[in-house]
């Protein structure tokens, strides 16, 4: 297969200024009225510098965007991370949190917080509810799958288990009362409107470190591709990555359920799209995915708080409808060439 | 021969069957409440003994605790309706779907569709009420007691100056309410002047920046089925909101604004002497301008 090396060493450049100008644009949109100068002005504030810019816009700026523009790009970057590497490892290009049950493990065990304690339940307990419900689903897919590992029947116990959570969601949601069940359908759909400094940090270091120790696999991860024999005997212990894997996943699944609710399908579609763009560049596609995921994320959120005039949008409808066109599109473009 | 036997046998069973009815209409016994408002509205006539059931939060005057129940917001269960048989049915159009009512009617039950939708509507149903269960004294007296102490709010705060509320009606999605709702015709008596005034949503979901920059002078938080469910830490930080500087954040049981009965004017005085209090703060912060 050919490959242009100019075109590689042009995305370079091109994601590191999506990577800076994607926060400071998406700053400028929200129902105050917020111009780019108003933004420049007050990053300049911040860095010591002296400038006049109204109190009530420089704390909306600093306390309610940045965060959640943070918190979205986060969000999407885990996600594409975590569904780069499932699809990895179960070489499965299919793979995301969603089909092995790790989002609806990690939505039911925050739903049920949430619905038990009251809109007063913490973040901790939240997030201690999405990583119960997540490792919970990969011990059954596990288990469901037995000990052989093989990759269909792990997918086919993911479907299961992922029906099974999203049935006891489902469950849940209909015993609460309305305003109750609008409150936890409007989480489960995704939001970053809980993005504050506070709850930026654990979502930050699961991510970093995740990508840490996914980048220090990179090796391991190719050979896998590459099937679970010639792993094998390349010394790779497949069955013990695999599950370390999973595990991590649902751990970085769960932060990101716990903290913005249910996204799908960007875990799916940014690994697609970064592996279009670096053929034969398996070695980046997990720090590729995370990068568009996370821009990608920043500009799916402005969508959200701007397609409806006072009124948000939940994230993750957003996603899935993106989601199903470039699907039908890739398929289009399949049946075109075929 | 035979034919006209059965023809004479079928006017009789018509005939019996149409007296029944009449007789019911005339005393209606066995009544299934299906929404909190229509019980409170029984109990006010003095009719709430002949509530055979009722739905999930019905839960005043205490004594509709015990009433049995047959559903509530997911769905009402018919069989057991059926095997009550109700003398009449007050069903809710907007709180009971709407696929339970046509079902009931279809199954030839007496369904009467409540629509309370404003105000003025309360004391309509106290009548139509009064005059459906064969105590009229009752409900025209209850209604002309609901007029008079509603004229009374309206007249007392006519020419009071308005003041820039935001009724937080939930805290996550955070929802509001706007001028077209209910409960905005409420806060309007008591001289209130929504920050909100969406034209498309009756609960318009908005941001904490849309709050910020619409700066409110008042909080109400109503409470849901007893319970508050937010909270006002996370707006704390944000003096930059007259209501919260001045601490003007009222919380008001939920169950006096958001249903359609008489306790409503309960809830309009609370609303009424939050507002005066916004207004003489307002006073008291002009004095200490004046003073220094």
């Amino acid at each position: 297969m050919k490959h242009k090396p100019m075109k590689h060493l042009l995305i370079i450049p091109i994601a590191l200024s999506l990577l800076i100008i994607s926060p400071l644009l998406s700053i400028c949109f929200g129902a105050a009225d917020i111009s780019f100068s108003d933004v420049f002005a007050i990053i300049y504030r911040v860095f010591g510098g002296e400038a006049e810019v109204d109190a009530i816009k420089e704390r909306i700026v600093l306390e309610l965007r940045f965060p959640r523009i943070i918190l979205a790009f986060l969000a999407g970057a885990g996600l594409s991370l975590s569904g780069a590497v499932l699809q990895t490892v179960t070489r499965n290009p299919l793979a995301d949190p969603y089909l092995f049950g790790i989002s609806s493990g990690a939505s039911f065990g925050a739903v049920l917080v949430i619905a038990s304690v009251g809109a007063a339940s913490s973040m901790v307990s939240i997030t201690g509810g999405a990583f119960l419900g997540g490792a919970l689903s990969v011990l059954l897919v596990v288990s469901l799958a037995g000990m052989g590992v093989q990759i269909e029947r792990m997918l086919l116990a993911g479907v299961a288990v992922q029906f099974m959570f999203s049935s006891a969601t489902s469950l849940v949601l209909y015993l609460s009362d309305p305003q109750a069940a609008a409150s936890l359908l409007f989480w489960i759909l995704g939001s970053f409107t809980r993005a504050s400094w506070d709850n930026l940090l654990l979502p930050f270091v699961v991510i970093t470190f995740c990508l840490v120790v996914f980048l220090a696999f990179t090796r391991p991860l190719r050979a896998i591709l590459a099937g679970d024999e010639s792993a094998k005997s390349l010394g790779v212990e497949v069955y013990r990555l695999r599950i370390g894997m999973l595990l991590l996943s649902s751990l970085l699944t769960a932060t990101l359920v716990a903290s913005c609710g249910g996204i799908g399908f960007v875990g799916l579609m940014v690994p697609h799209i970064v592996r279009r763009i670096l053929i034969n560049q398996s070695q980046y596609i997990l720090i590729g995915s995370a990068i568009f995921g996370g821009i990608f994320m920043i500009w799916v959120d402005v969508l959200a708080r701007m397609l409806m005039e006072n009124s948000e949008l939940p994230v993750g409808v957003i996603t899935a409808a993106m989601g199903s066109m470039f699907f039908l599109l890739v398929l289009k473009r399949r049946t075109n060439s075929a | 021969m035979k034919c006209l036997t059965y023809f004479l046998g079928l006017t009789f069973f018509l005939a019996s069957f149409s007296s029944a009815e009449e007789k019911q209409s005339t005393s209606i016994q066995r009544i299934i409440a299906l929404s909190p408002h229509s019980v409170e509205m029984l109990f006010t006539l003095g009719v709430g003994d002949r509530i055979i059931a009722t739905t999930k939060f019905s839960n005043f005057p205490p004594e509709a605790e015990s009433i049995p129940r047959v559903g509530g917001y997911n769905g009402i269960q018919i069989e057991k309706i059926l095997s009550l048989n109700p003398d009449l049915i007050i069903a809710w159009i907007d709180g009971n779907k709407i696929e339970d009512i046509e079902k009931m009617e279809k199954l030839g039950l007496n369904v009467y569709r409540s629509k309370t939708r404003s105000l003025d509507n309360i004391p309509n149903e106290l009548i139509l009420f009064g005059e459906m269960l064969g105590v009229q004294a009752s409900g025209q007296n209850a209604a002309n007691a609901f007029n008079a102490r509603l004229e009374k709010i309206r007249t007392e705060n006519k020419t009071k100056s308005s003041v820039r509320f935001f009724y937080q009606l939930w805290d996550e999605p955070l929802r509001a309410v706007a001028a077209g709702s209910w409960i905005n015709s409420v806060m309007h008596a008591c001289g209130g002047a929504n920050v909100f005034n969406d034209p498309n949503f009756d609960y318009p979901e908005v941001s904490i920046e849309n709050v910020l920059i619409s700066s409110p002078e008042v909080f109400i938080i109503p409470s849901h089925h007893g319970t508050y469910t937010a909270g006002v830490e996370k707006w704390r930080k944000w003096p930059e909101i007259p209501a919260i500087k001045n601490n003007q954040i009222y919380f008001i049981d939920g169950d006096l604004l958001h249903r359609f009965s008489t306790r409503i004017l309960d809830g309009m005085d609370q609303v009424c002497d939050a507002f005066d209090k916004v207004r003489a703060s307002r006073l008291g912060a002009l004095t200490n301008l004046n003073i220094n």
